[in-house]
């Protein structure tokens, strides 16, 4: 099944771009896809949001761009650069800024100042102590001269993000970089993007955070099971045919959906039965042909359909498997 | 603006970072200096106790030698292994692996800064050693010259410690087994050659603790010192090498 794409107007030389990359683990003695056939082209100043269940391959994904896991399969292609099998070191490795698990990677014993040189210097930079003075106050850092042992869980990650981002890299991967932000944490990593993207910096993010992706990427991608299963703008990815869902519990049998609803039809849900609804008025013409019927019911709700729902759709997955995933991540 | 090769830039930022730790946590260098002085006198005092001999006999000065250059090559033997599992635990192992340098030549600039630093011990160990034992054990440059001339056969044998530590999960009882082979290295009669030379660093240790006690090391005792040097360096870096692979093939660099 070929993902869904939506159009995205991009420059032609895509800053990055991986081909049919795949990638199977052993695990317990399963054969486990963590990803298959996968296609990605990245360009200069994008946003692009990485939507997947747990194990759906997203860590893969970007330990195969870090070449910190090899590839089955595939090519990268980097900038104008000849191509290499995925999964490999090369000279990309030197313009990629990463945030791996959402967890901070720092000397813990050196201060953010201190981190911030090293791994500067380490990716042979040019270190600017007001950059990084600069980066702290757009992330809300006030203290860079105590050991990072000694900072909170939320800061301790903004001083890992200006470790992974102060070498001003072309192209930023970040995994789950809003575990442990506050929420003005979460707002001040929102400003730090945008300006990135402004000066040209490309930002893949993968989150389990629906809202900080569809607040921040004008693209996105999801993933599941190893394969792309979106990848497309926002608008696209957040048009909804139905914006309401009316939820019944009735002891009687549910009346047939008017014709006027078309082929809409009832779904069965737990201890329940769901209609999507289109807008206010479809809801408001349809409770009152149906009002004595749904003054009998049990329970009667009709809510917007959220987010969530949606992006399960798009992955082709019920709440329920969701809940249930437990493939293993590498 | 001024440009400096990336060995140099390398080797600058990690002493950046050794002496800012050193600085800060000053009291646990201190301590772990004082660990190791005690260590060696306890042991000199604990052997003379049991033979019933003093030091002015000469009996524990093979001994005494011994456990100076079973300090260095220890430090050559575990110091990269014990970067791959401390930066593991700290998930900085993955940033390391994303520099342009590789990560066996981060190794090497941090084993070069440790090595440095091993050699200053070695050679201040050397002097008390000729103080206690009244110029019978002598601070000779033979010795010193051997010592460094079979570190990177120690190296070696540090890098496949190192490359076996990013394939298992628990580093550190990888390298308390290697304790008591780089113990055995040391103390190998390994001179006259024999088959025992062949082993990594034995024949430079024990020609290092002759040395030490004012024999002529023959001519071609280095070269073979440096052959073994060579041979023990490649074998390590390639098993290194092919577990790196394997630690990527699977993608479990960087896991605890």
């Amino acid at each position: 099944m070929r993902p869904q794409e939506a159009r995205v107007d991009r420059p032609a030389q895509p800053l990055l771009q991986l081909t049919s990359a795949a990638k199977q683990y052993q695990r317990g003695g399963n054969a486990v896809q963590a990803l298959l056939d996968f296609d990605l082209s990245l360009h200069t100043g994008e946003v692009i949001g990485l939507l997947g269940p747990n194990g759906s391959g997203k860590t893969t994904l970007v330990k195969i761009l870090t070449g910190l896991c090899g590839a089955d399969r595939g090519e990268l292609r980097w900038r104008d650069g000849p191509a290499q099998p995925a999964g490999q070191p090369g000279a990309h490795l030197r313009e990629l800024g990463v945030l791996l698990e959402g967890r901070g990677a720092a000397y813990e014993r050196l201060t953010p100042l201190e981190n911030a040189r090293y791994f500067c210097e380490l990716r042979e930079q040019r270190f600017s102590a007001e950059h990084c003075r600069q980066m702290a106050r757009l992330l809300g850092l006030v203290d860079l001269d105590t050991p990072i042992r000694q900072l909170s869980t939320g800061n301790k990650l903004r001083a890992a993000l200006i470790g992974a981002l102060i070498h001003r890299p072309a192209l930023v991967l970040l995994d789950e970089p809003t575990l442990g932000l506050d929420l003005e944490g979460v707002e001040r990593l929102h400003e730090l993007v945008h300006q990135g993207a402004a000066e040209g910096q490309t930002f893949l993010i993968g989150s389990h955070d629906l809202h900080f992706i569809e607040r921040l990427c004008p693209r996105i991608i999801c993933i599941h099971g190893g394969r792309k299963r979106f990848d497309g703008v926002r608008a696209s990815f957040v048009h909804q045919d139905y914006r309401y869902r009316l939820l019944i519990s009735s002891q009687q049998a549910c009346p047939e959906p008017p014709d006027w609803l078309g082929k809409r039809r009832w779904q069965e849900q737990t201890d329940s039965w769901s209609l999507p609804l289109r807008d206010p008025a479809e809801a408001a013409r349809l409770m009152a042909e149906w009002a004595d019927w749904l003054g009998s019911c049990s329970s009667l709700q009709l809510r917007a359909i959220e987010l969530r729902e949606h992006y399960l759709e798009h992955l082709g997955i019920s709440a329920a498997e969701c809940a249930n995933e437990e493939a293993p991540s590498p | 603006m001024k440009t400096r090769t990336p060995w140099i830039r390398h080797g600058m930022n990690e002493a950046r970072r050794s002496l800012a730790l050193a600085r800060r946590y000053w009291v646990e260098t201190v301590l772990g200096l004082g660990f190791v002085v005690s260590l060696f006198g306890g042991l000199v005092f604990a052997v003379l106790k049991a033979s019933g001999q003093t030091l002015d006999s000469g009996q524990a000065d093979g001994l005494i030698t011994g456990f100076a250059l079973w300090m260095f090559a220890s430090g050559l033997a575990h110091g990269s292994a014990k970067e791959i599992t401390e930066e593991t635990e700290q998930r900085t192992l993955e940033q390391l692996q994303l520099a342009p340098l590789s990560l066996e030549r981060l190794l090497a600039v941090r084993l070069v800064l440790e090595t440095a630093m091993g050699l200053i011990l070695l050679v201040l160990t050397l002097g008390l050693i000729a103080l206690l034992t009244a110029g019978r054990v002598q601070l000779s440059l033979p010795a010193l010259g051997l010592a460094l001339m079979g570190a990177p056969a120690m190296a070696g044998l540090g890098y496949a410690l190192a490359g076996l530590s990013l394939l298992v999960k628990r580093g550190e009882l990888l390298m308390i087994a290697a304790y008591p082979l780089v113990i055995g290295l040391v103390s190998l009669p390994a001179l006259p050659l024999s088959g025992l030379s062949a082993l990594p660093y034995a024949l430079a240790a024990a020609t290092a603790r002759a040395a030490a006690g004012g024999t002529a090391v023959p001519v071609e005792v280095w070269g073979w010192v440096a052959l073994n040097s060579v041979v023990f360096l490649a074998l390590g870096l390639a098993v290194f090498r092919a577990c790196l692979r394997q630690a990527r093939r699977l993608g479990v660099l960087g896991h605890i």
